[in-house]
């Protein structure tokens, strides 16, 4: 399954907090009904992508499903135009593991 | 017709500048259905990224208090000519030989237009000419924390009134200075419902948001602020922040008891928020940055 985040976003530019709650919600929503199937998702056409936007969207899902989950299951594609996307990709991973720096994590691990 | 005086000085982008502007913006509150003249006499320069400030506060004056203002062109041409050339006020004219290199365009944004703030910001502000040749990898760090900058008006500030920003190059103190303001409920409001133990005044708010903290629930956030302020630090320029009754200044966070941790009190307050970015062209040009 593909999801296209340039079409959830209606803007090339995925910078921001919401941007990435709105792309979170949708790859949830699928790959919650989908039985675990593959999820790619399609960063075609998107020119900027922030690690905020990796925060919220992306590092969601492994405080949902946790890391075995994501790396299996859901994969960033076609992101080769965007600066630097591997790199902030692996800050918003650092992000989730060292989560209990941030407060966000720990008060949704507390809720 | 109201006149009222814009201010007694010089009005820089420092905290005696910012008081006057707020001094202007609250004597101007008194009126309602006027014409106000903002009179020129006393000032002799006007900082041209100010009109990002200024702009916010005649937006501001015009809805609440239906002001309308006038101006002396000839005073402008004498004192501030700097309002011609940014165009803050526009003119139908001659206008490329009013528009000055040096000026970053003065221009409003509605809190959804984010494809055209990044646009400006990419195409207008990090490619000025004034404007030292950033790296590819600083151009899109820059642009991520001035976009989380404006995602905090969009998300946090509680209103649907524009954003105004602006800038200025500085030639002879090699410094570029940018202002970005907004007519939000400012820093205070948000943070203190966040953190209501820890928050009670809006320069605890400053210090609270320039420490990476963010009021968002579900997801790390709140680096903007941040970042910003340690690359400007580290090459030598500076952050400043304004909101409610308190201004901040990265420069004078060691000053002592006379700026508690940077914070100074504005005597009136601005609801909303400023923040100016002191690039510092010098340091940024030695290519370490």
């Amino acid at each position: 399954m593909k999801i296209s985040v340039v079409d959830i976003l209606n803007s090339s530019n995925a910078s921001l907090h919401d941007d990435g709650i709105k792309v979170y919600n949708e790859i949830k929503k699928n790959f919650e009904s989908s039985q675990k199937e593959e999820v790619e998702v399609d960063f075609s056409d998107i020119k900027r992508c922030s690690t905020l936007f990796l925060n919220a969207s992306f590092g969601k899902l492994l405080a949902d499903f946790g890391e075995e989950e994501v790396k299996k299951y859901i994969h960033p594609v076609s992101y080769a135009q965007i600066l630097n996307f591997m790199h902030k990709y692996s800050d918003m991973w650092d992000n989730f593991i060292n989560k209990e720096n941030y407060q966000a994590y720990r008060e949704e691990a507390l809720a | 017709m109201v006149s009222i005086h814009l201010g007694e000085d010089s009005i820089l982008t420092d905290f005696s500048g910012f008081r006057q502007l707020l001094k202007f913006y609250e004597t101007c509150r008194n009126y309602n259905n006027a014409v106000v003249e903002i009179n020129l006499d006393n000032v002799g320069w006007v900082d041209g990224n100010l009109c990002a400030f200024l702009g916010a506060i005649l937006y501001r004056l015009n809805k609440e208090n239906q002001l309308s203002f006038s101006i002396n062109a000839e005073q402008v041409s004498k004192k501030c000519g700097i309002l011609f050339h940014n165009n803050f006020i526009p003119l139908d004219q001659n206008l490329r030989q009013y528009q000055k290199k040096s000026c970053i365009p003065y221009k409003g944004f509605l809190p959804k237009q984010k494809d055209e703030f990044i646009d400006y910001l990419e195409n207008e502000l990090l490619v000025h000419s004034a404007m030292p040749r950033f790296t590819e990898a600083t151009k899109e760090k820059l642009i991520d924390d001035l976009t989380e900058v404006y995602a905090n008006i969009d998300k946090h500030a509680e209103t649907d009134d524009p954003f105004f920003v602006c800038g200025q190059h500085y030639v002879r103190q090699e410094k570029i200075h940018f202002t970005i303001c907004d007519l939000g409920v400012g820093f205070y409001k948000k943070i203190k419902e966040s953190q209501p133990d820890k928050i009670s005044t809006s320069g605890d708010s400053i210090l609270w948001a320039i420490e990476g903290n963010s009021t968002k629930p579900d997801a790390p956030g709140g680096s903007g602020l941040k970042n910003l302020h340690k690359y400007l630090d580290e090459s030598n320029g500076g952050l400043q922040i304004y909101t409610g009754d308190a201004g901040w200044c990265s420069k004078t966070m060691n000053a002592g008891s006379i700026y508690p941790n940077g914070v100074t009190n504005l005597r009136n307050a601005y609801i909303g928020s400023i923040i100016n970015l002191e690039f510092n062209k010098k340091t940024l040009i030695s290519g370490k940055f």
